[in-house]
């Protein structure tokens, strides 16, 4: 497991000198060490003349033998875990005047008139578990803990933190895995020009191999207490991303929660405010702009703007259409234009929709179209008085283009792209009443079509 | 005046037509079977349902709104829509058939569009009033 150096009883000033790190020189009082040492108080203690006396200058060096887990290609069912461990045995029948304990201090400490850089402790927690093991959680707790005192200048206080977590494969993990960290920072009086900030982040990522049944939640929490005038502003700038895969929802909840602390007048008050302010007298050459967009939907309608005979739909109807006066119509196959006068009244627009209604066992419709059903228009009309070349004309002209797309023409000036119908009787002779008169054929025109 | 909204719930489109003709119709819509057993008892099968139908006839409409609602029709088909009849009754319906014949019959002074050409057409339609 672990092994320290035996401590002598001796007296730290009778230690050898070729004792690595050891402190040479004369004792130092409790407490008392250069930057960088470790300060412990070690165990066990052998019996002494003078175990008091012997305990209390009991200051030197851990020689921290392995830390070594050798499981690495066997099963076992117990935890892998290094520790450090402070014991300290007491013989009996000792009296003891001080109290037993065990620290370990990363202490820095300048004193007055001193310019410090930078004050920083590193400390890296890594666990990594290897084939085969199954663990019940794994957790790495650290609190850094940073006291500015009066009359020093700081540049910068930083807390560095890294929490990896690494797990291989094979692993049967039935908790959570979770990262908790802790900063916090105080800065008290006569600091100047100090910057606080903190800078997490979170990124947790599980293979696709993986079956998980915990989610990820961060949880973010920004205290900023800004009672004194500072300087440098106080900002909170938190960037949500989040991925979600399948079916699972992808969430990002903000929530702001202010509390007014002391004898405030007005009702507290949560908005987002987006300000810009420009001082007088002050000369940019950038542009100032808020720009919020409200897009505001009203559905309705005004009666009053509704024709009862003219195209004034409204809503998302089709825009009217551009209807004139023609005196023709035209048949035309990119080959062969027919062209004859307009029909009679009593043309005939026939829309053709397709839709099923089921009807409940509680009698209710439903009505269903799918919109790729088709939607047909079918023109029938009926122009006479042609003429016998005109009506021999007509049949070539539908022999031509027996189920071929064609363009016709109607009499308000609209082109319609479609197939003609009525191949069987597109002529009708009107009789021999008076057999001069040639104009007595009449053509029954049937179309098909989509409006180009 | 009939108001056509479409669709019913959340409507993005309305058309007005003019009155109707006087022989718009009301109809029920519930069915009946029956039939006669050997001994000539009458055996009668009833289905009753809240929907009725309704009829207008239009006469002297403009060639433009026809055109418009044609669009009324061929976009709403197969869904609920809402009507407002010239008693100020809604109901909530849909159109029953699939296959509408607009005929342009006459001249009319009022009836707009470029032509000043108008038609007839009849709407039938299947639902309930809304209370």
């Amino acid at each position: 497991m672990l092994g320290f150096a035996p401590i002598s009883s001796t007296p730290i000033s009778a230690l050898p000198a070729a004792a690595e790190g050891a402190v040479a020189g004369p004792p130092l009082a409790f407490g008392e060490a250069p930057f960088g040492s470790l300060v412990g108080v070690a165990a066990p203690v052998a019996p002494a003349a003078d175990p008091v006396e012997e305990l209390a200058y009991a200051i030197g060096e851990f020689a921290i033998g392995e830390l070594a887990n050798e499981a690495a290609s066997t099963t076992k069912e117990e935890s892998a875990s290094n520790a450090v461990t402070f014991g300290q045995q007491l013989a009996k029948n000792f009296e003891l005047n001080r109290s037993v304990s065990n620290s370990i201090t990363f202490s820095q400490e300048a004193l007055n008139n001193f310019k410090l850089e930078s004050v920083s402790n590193v400390i890296t927690f890594a666990q990594e578990l290897l084939d085969n093991f199954r663990l019940e959680a794994v957790s790495n707790s650290l609190t850094f803990g940073q006291v500015l005192l009066d009359n020093f200048r700081l540049e910068s206080v930083t807390n560095t933190l890294t929490l990896a977590q690494l797990l291989a494969f094979n692993i049967e993990i039935n908790l959570v895995a979770s990262n908790v960290i802790n900063l916090g920072q105080v800065a008290t009086t006569n600091i100047i020009q100090v910057s606080a900030s903190n800078e997490i982040v979170f990124n947790p990522f599980v293979s696709l191999d993986w079956e998980l049944n915990v989610s990820f939640e961060h949880t973010i929490q920004f205290n900023h207490d800004a009672r004194r005038t500072f300087e440098e502003s106080v900002s909170n700038t938190v960037t949500f991303v989040d991925t979600a895969c399948q079916e699972h929802p992808a969430e990002n909840i903000v929530s702001f929660d202010q509390t007014a602390v002391g004898s405030v007048g007005p009702a507290i008050e949560q908005s987002i405010t987006f300000a810009q302010t420009a001082v007088v007298e002050i000369d940019l050459n950038i542009a100032q702009s808020d720009a919020i967009v409200f897009v505001q939907s009203a559905v309705g309608f005004i009666e009053t703007n509704c024709d009862l005979y003219e195209y004034t739909p409204f809503g998302n109807l089709p825009a009217a259409p551009t209807l004139s006066t023609r005196t023709t119509i035209v048949l035309d196959d990119g080959v062969t234009t027919l062209t004859f006068r307009n029909p009679t009244f009593g043309n005939t627009d026939q829309v053709e929709t397709f839709q099923v209604i089921n009807r409940t066992r509680g009698g209710t419709s439903r009505p269903f179209a799918s919109s790729i059903w088709p939607k047909n228009i079918t023109l029938s009309m009926s122009v006479n008085e042609l003429t016998r070349v005109e009506a021999l004309a007509i049949q070539a002209f539908y022999k031509t283009n027996l189920g071929k797309e064609i363009t016709f023409t109607d009499m308000e000036d609209r082109d319609w792209t479609g197939i003609l119908l009525n191949v069987d009787v597109p002529i009708n002779d009107g009789g021999g009443v008076n057999e001069s008169f040639d104009c007595r054929y009449s053509l029954e025109l049937e179309f098909i079509g989509d409006l180009v | 005046m009939i108001r056509l909204e479409g669709p019913y719930t959340s409507p993005t489109a309305v058309t007005l037509l003019p009155n109707p003709n006087t022989e718009d119709a009301e109809g029920l819509e519930h069915q009946l079977d029956f039939g006669f057993a050997m001994n000539g008892t009458r055996y009668t099968y009833v289905k009753t349902t809240v929907d009725k139908r309704i009829t207008f006839q239009f006469e002297n409409i403009g060639r433009g709104k026809i055109l418009e609602i044609q669009e009324f029709l061929k976009q709403f088909r197969g869904e609920h829509i809402k009507l407002v009849n010239f008693r100020s009754q809604t109901w909530k319906v849909f159109v029953d058939d699939d296959t509408f014949e607009f005929t342009t019959d006459k001249r009319s002074i009022n009836s707009g569009g470029s032509r000043k050409e108008a038609g007839s057409f009849t709407l039938e339609f299947v639902g309930n009033e809304i209370t």
